[in-house]
């Protein structure tokens, strides 16, 4: 049997690769972190900092990842490691960071698709019964969630077993539209309730003064680096998929403003349903209603309650409580499936092992793991601080530094330039050489100086991370080891 | 309760918002691609 080509599989069209690195941005936060961080952050005045970020941080570092992908064409190991041999555990590194991060984000996922089937029988009955439904979830009944887990899994699996074209892109290719239309029937919904102006005056109703807060500019920057997939991982492996000559920097740029354009988008939803909850308790602030107003208590205690209390109930309650988990779940699906692929692209450029089985034992792996937060749900914040939050700073920091001083971006924009529709001039070199690596020390530095304590946990995490790169980048490549093509070329 | 109606900044945003993220950025890329892929097939025809 012949052994499989590093890169043997491509994006069918353009339009699927650039379809698929939306669906990977497009994740839960776009849904319930960016409107929260509206109406924390200044509302509408949160759209400068936001705008600024995208284009001096995101923006560039988007084309950066797919360029390296691109040019290199491989996984995160393949890629660091042909800039320098020493490298590839940076590689390796921010690999296993997806792998724990896959662990607790498919348990997410598995919420979701419980609450889809909770919302579409009401469930929780009234709103006094949505809180107690959501800790029964959590502490009482692990194997709701575990069936949940087992069909996400199953979902994902497939899809990626299915490969590049016939899987990835064909599922993103109904999935992104699919997101975009349910999310507009739920704009409509929210922004048609009564009171809806209430919440929407939250959302953008703009404070300027908050511009001089250190903290709201530092909130935008992480939102943009979380927001975009910025991971060093799941975009490079995308633009891997993408033959040599394609476009980048416009698909960069696309994927960029179709992701932040979501989030500002679907903020109307959330926020006219606040709107209409404050209008029926009769409260002048969101705060008052004592509700979450972002992260996972927005979406499995807030939104229920929300729902139930809508005019036309408890059918109304079925319909757009079930749409709000649907949205909730493709937006993570799609995400999840970037999440796994460059773990499987790592194995596979590194030990040469199939599609079929690759994947198979990295979905495995990831169910087995993710049990954990499955019957420990208390686990997934501090992992997720450590591997969702504090690493993905630094990894993209260092991603920034790495290709800025260690490789030549001039090199990469001759490579990239013949072919865009966005030319990559100086300015792309000043953004990602100084401007990006600056503004990412600002936010893991405000990160790590704002937390309380580091839960033991956290360091465990990223203790046994780091032991498995060094373990990972110790074995040997079953074929040459990674190299710049010009050096593959001409040897 | 707070005021009903929609603030004059808050539609303000709403159009700034719309006009960075959708016009100059989503809108302008795609317009972008579009006309470079008009280009190229037109191009393409013309070496045949």
């Amino acid at each position: 049997m012949s052994a499989p080509e590093a890169i043997a599989e491509y994006w069918k069209r353009r339009r699927g690769f650039i379809l698929a690195a939306i669906g990977s941005a497009i994740g839960l936060g776009n849904i319930w972190r960016f409107s929260y961080l509206c109406y924390k952050d200044g509302g509408g005045a949160f759209l400068v900092p936001y705008f600024i970020a995208l284009m001096i941080v995101g923006v560039p570092l988007i084309i950066l990842e797919f360029v390296l992908g691109n040019y290199f064409r491989g996984s995160p190991p393949k890629v660091f490691g042909a800039i320098r041999r020493g490298l590839e555990i940076f590689g390796w590194f921010a690999v296993l960071d997806q792998f724990v991060i896959g662990t607790y984000y498919a348990v997410v996922l598995a919420w979701c698709m419980v609450y889809i089937g909770f919302s579409a029988t009401v469930a929780w009955g009234t709103v006094q019964g949505v809180k107690s439904l959501f800790i029964y979830l959590l502490y009482k009944a692990p194997w709701i969630t575990l069936i949940g887990l087992v069909i996400t899994w199953l979902i994902t699996w497939y899809t990626l077993f299915r490969g590049v074209a016939g899987g990835i892109e064909r599922a993103c290719t109904f999935a992104i539209p699919a997101l975009w239309v349910l999310s507009a029937i739920l704009v409509v919904r929210g922004v048609t309730l009564p009171h809806h102006n209430v919440g929407l005056n939250f959302y953008l109703t703009p404070d300027w003064s908050k511009l001089s807060s250190g903290t709201v500019w530092i909130d935008a920057f992480g939102q943009i680096l979380f927001t975009l997939s910025l991971m060093a991982a799941p975009l490079v492996i995308y633009a891997a998929y993408m033959p040599p000559g394609s476009e980048l920097p416009n698909s960069a740029w696309i994927t960029a403003f179709a992701n932040c354009g979501y989030s500002f988008f679907f903020g109307f939803a959330t926020w006219g349903i606040i709107g209409y909850l404050m209008g029926l308790y009769h409260v002048n602030n969101p705060a008052a209603l004592k509700v979450p107003l972002g992260g996972g208590g927005l979406a499995f205690m807030t939104i229920p309650a929300a729902v139930t209390l809508l005019p036309g109930a408890p059918v109304t309650t079925a319909i757009f409580g079930t749409l709000f988990f649907i949205i909730l779940w493709l937006a993570g699906y799609t995400s999840l499936l970037s999440i796994v692929e460059p773990i499987y692209g790592a194995i596979r450029d590194k030990f040469l092992v199939s599609r079929r089985v690759g994947v198979s034992i990295v979905c495995g792996l990831l169910f087995a793991f993710g049990l954990i937060f499955v019957f420990d749900p208390d686990l997934l914040d501090p992992v997720d601080f450590i591997a969702g939050s504090t690493n993905l700073v630094w990894i993209v920091m260092l991603e920034a530094i790495i290709a800025g001083y260690m490789y030549s971006l001039e090199k990469l924009r001759a490579y990239v330039n013949p072919y865009a529709e966005l030319k990559l001039g100086r300015w792309f070199d000043v953004l990602v050489r100084y401007v990006s690596p600056v503004a990412l020390a600002c936010v893991l530095g405000y990160g790590l100086y704002s937390v309380s304590a580091i839960k033991p946990v956290s360091v465990m995490v990223l203790v046994i991370i780091t032991i498995c790169a060094v373990i990972l980048s110790g074995t040997r490549w079953r074929r040459a080891p990674p190299a710049p093509p010009e050096e593959v070329s001409s040897g | 309760m707070a005021a009903e109606t929609l603030n004059p900044t808050a539609i303000a945003m709403i159009v700034v918002g719309a006009v960075l993220l959708y016009v100059f950025g989503l809108g302008w890329g795609i317009y972008r691609a579009w006309r470079k892929g008009r280009e190229r097939s037109s191009s393409g025809s013309g070496e045949k």
